[in-house]
């Protein structure tokens, strides 16, 4: 792992992957997300991560875009990505948006994610 | 020894002594110059030579003192009589000149002829002076109002200007005091007691005043009354300079009217502002309805003409009700909508794309053939926009898609991932 490398809060509930992001999110602190997530991958049977952007109060398009890649080298990994807590002012904005990257699911609270994946 | 006949005896040492510090000239009782000294000489520029024989009225400005003026004065010389006079000259630069000149008629007792000596001073600055301040007050006499009063108020002159501003005769108030220009109840007061005793003690009050017209008719005055002291410095008159500026207070009052009006007016508009804003706010409030009408599943049934500005407000309130009801069907009624236009559908697109976003799916229902050919005509990308023909179709759909939530957690696109989604 890069020695600069930000420590991305992740726990592993049973075969689900929970991931916490920062308030503020930076090219650096997805390109942390991804190589810790896909470490967690590579040493587990994980079959959802589910990604809490409820702290988030701002997605940029190059986050959103870099959630996307994720979910499609989670999807290559047999592993399906869940986004949860996307805020109403964060919605509106990312649907204006011309993209909508494939292999995201969507939950509201933390409760309707883990209810979604059972 | 008598005092005259001890100045007879100095007579020579006072001429000397005259000589050393004034301008002295000795002339022919028929206005002829004699002799002139250095004084005399260095003050008019003249030489002796050029000065001596010659008539001193020449001296003088033209046309400053006339003949009849000058044989006067050679008269009274005559007659033994000293004489003092003014007078305006040119020097030989031929600039502005004031001689006050004192003439000394003095008889030669050898010749038995009476001759003059000329004791001349130099008041050119202080007659400039003295005329440039009485140009100022005939300037203000002319363009002001102008009365004088002795110090206990009693009125002593007034200019023509103020008797006509205050439509009086001169006779109607010279010895009257000044309580006749003000109201009764004014005069009657401290306060006007008081002033008047701050003018006798010698304070110059300015301001603006109220006073009454010969005919009771009001005028306003912007005024200073300015007390005038003895040399001892005693008030001795008040001398009150006016102006009237009737107009102006009216202009100013009927300005301040005005300006109460306009703000009534404007406090008027902004209620009435307040109140559209609020109404306008209501009828958004009845015009995007957005109800939950099951758990977990929340109806917005749209009626009219829909626009951009109310599909931005269905996108507002839409994902606030999501995020508070925690909603996970969203239906969008659009039966009542007679038709819709590119952006308006691109919008109801994004909708559908947001709530999403938030775990929600939506559903439209009540799409009508002429909008759904509409749409297609116009390109409009929908995406996996899910919809209905009946409202019946929608809650149908809803409730089954709540029910496998809650029964197995599967998502709609996990549960049903395409079956009833219509790729338009």
């Amino acid at each position: 792992m890069d020695q600069n490398a930000q420590p991305i809060p992740i726990a592993q509930v049973k075969d689900l992957l929970i991931v916490t992001l920062p308030p503020a999110l930076s090219e650096q602190i997805m390109a942390d997300t991804r190589e810790q997530v896909g470490a967690w991958l590579a040493r587990k049977p994980i079959r959802a991560v589910l990604f809490d952007l409820s702290a988030v109060p701002l997605i940029d398009g190059g986050d959103f875009e870099a959630l996307g890649q994720l979910a499609v080298c989670n999807k290559v990994l047999g592993t399906s990505t869940t986004l949860i807590g996307i805020q109403p002012g964060v919605a509106a904005y990312l649907a204006s948006l011309p993209m909508e990257p494939p292999f995201l699911n969507f939950a509201q609270t933390m409760a309707s994610a883990l209810r979604l994946h059972g | 020894m008598t005092g005259s006949e001890f100045l007879a005896g100095k007579s020579a040492e006072i001429l000397k002594t005259l000589s050393a510090g004034q301008c002295l000239v000795e002339l022919e009782l028929s206005g002829s110059i004699r002799w002139a000294n250095d004084h005399f000489t260095a003050l008019t520029g003249y030489s002796l030579d050029e000065l001596k024989d010659i008539d001193c009225w020449q001296l003088l400005d033209s046309g400053h003192l006339s003949p009849e003026h000058q044989e006067t004065l050679l008269q009274t010389l005559r007659d033994g009589s000293c004489a003092t006079e003014s007078f305006r000259c040119r020097n030989k630069a031929q600039a502005e000149q004031w001689l006050k000149v004192l003439f000394i008629p003095v008889r030669d007792d050898a010749t038995h002829q009476t001759v003059c000596l000329a004791i001349a001073t130099d008041s050119t600055a202080r007659k400039q002076a003295y005329l440039a301040m009485a140009g100022m007050i005939k300037a203000l006499e002319r363009s002001t109002a102008l009365i004088e009063f002795d110090p206990s108020g009693t009125i002593l002159h007034c200019n023509d200007n103020f008797l006509e501003l205050m439509g009086y005769q001169l006779d109607d108030v010279v010895g009257r005091h000044h309580r006749i220009f003000a109201r009764p109840e004014q005069a009657a007061s401290q306060e006007y007691l008081d002033f008047w005793a701050s003018l006798a003690a010698g304070e110059i009050v300015p301001g603006q005043f109220e006073r009454l017209r010969q005919d009771g008719s009001s005028v306003w005055l912007e005024a200073s009354y300015n007390p005038i002291f003895d040399l001892e410095g005693n008030v001795i008159r008040v001398v009150k300079f006016a102006t009237d500026i009737t107009e102006n207070v009216r202009v100013n009052e009927e300005i301040e009217t005005k300006a109460k009006a306009l703000a009534i007016a404007l406090e008027q508009a902004q209620e009435s502002e307040r109140i559209r804003d609020e109404m306008d706010r209501t009828l958004q409030e009845m015009s995007t309805p957005v109800t939950p009408i099951w758990d977990g599943i929340l109806l917005l049934p749209l009626v009219g003409v829909v626009d951009s500005t109310r599909t931005d407000d269905v996108m507002r309130k839409t994902l606030n009700r999501i995020s508070e009801h925690q909603s996970k069907i969203f239906i969008l009624d659009i039966s009542g909508v007679p038709t819709v236009d590119t952006a308006v559908a691109n919008q109801l697109v994004k909708i559908t794309k947001a709530t999403r976003f938030m775990g929600c799916e939506t559903i439209i229902s009540g799409l009508s053939a002429s909008i759904a050919h509409t749409m297609v005509d116009l390109g409009v990308d929908v995406g996996e926009v899910r919809t209905t023909s009946t409202l019946r179709d929608a809650f149908r759909i809803g409730l089954q898609q709540v029910a496998a939530f809650n029964g197995n957690g599967m998502t709609r696109r996990e549960a049903e991932p395409q079956g009833d989604s219509i790729k338009l």
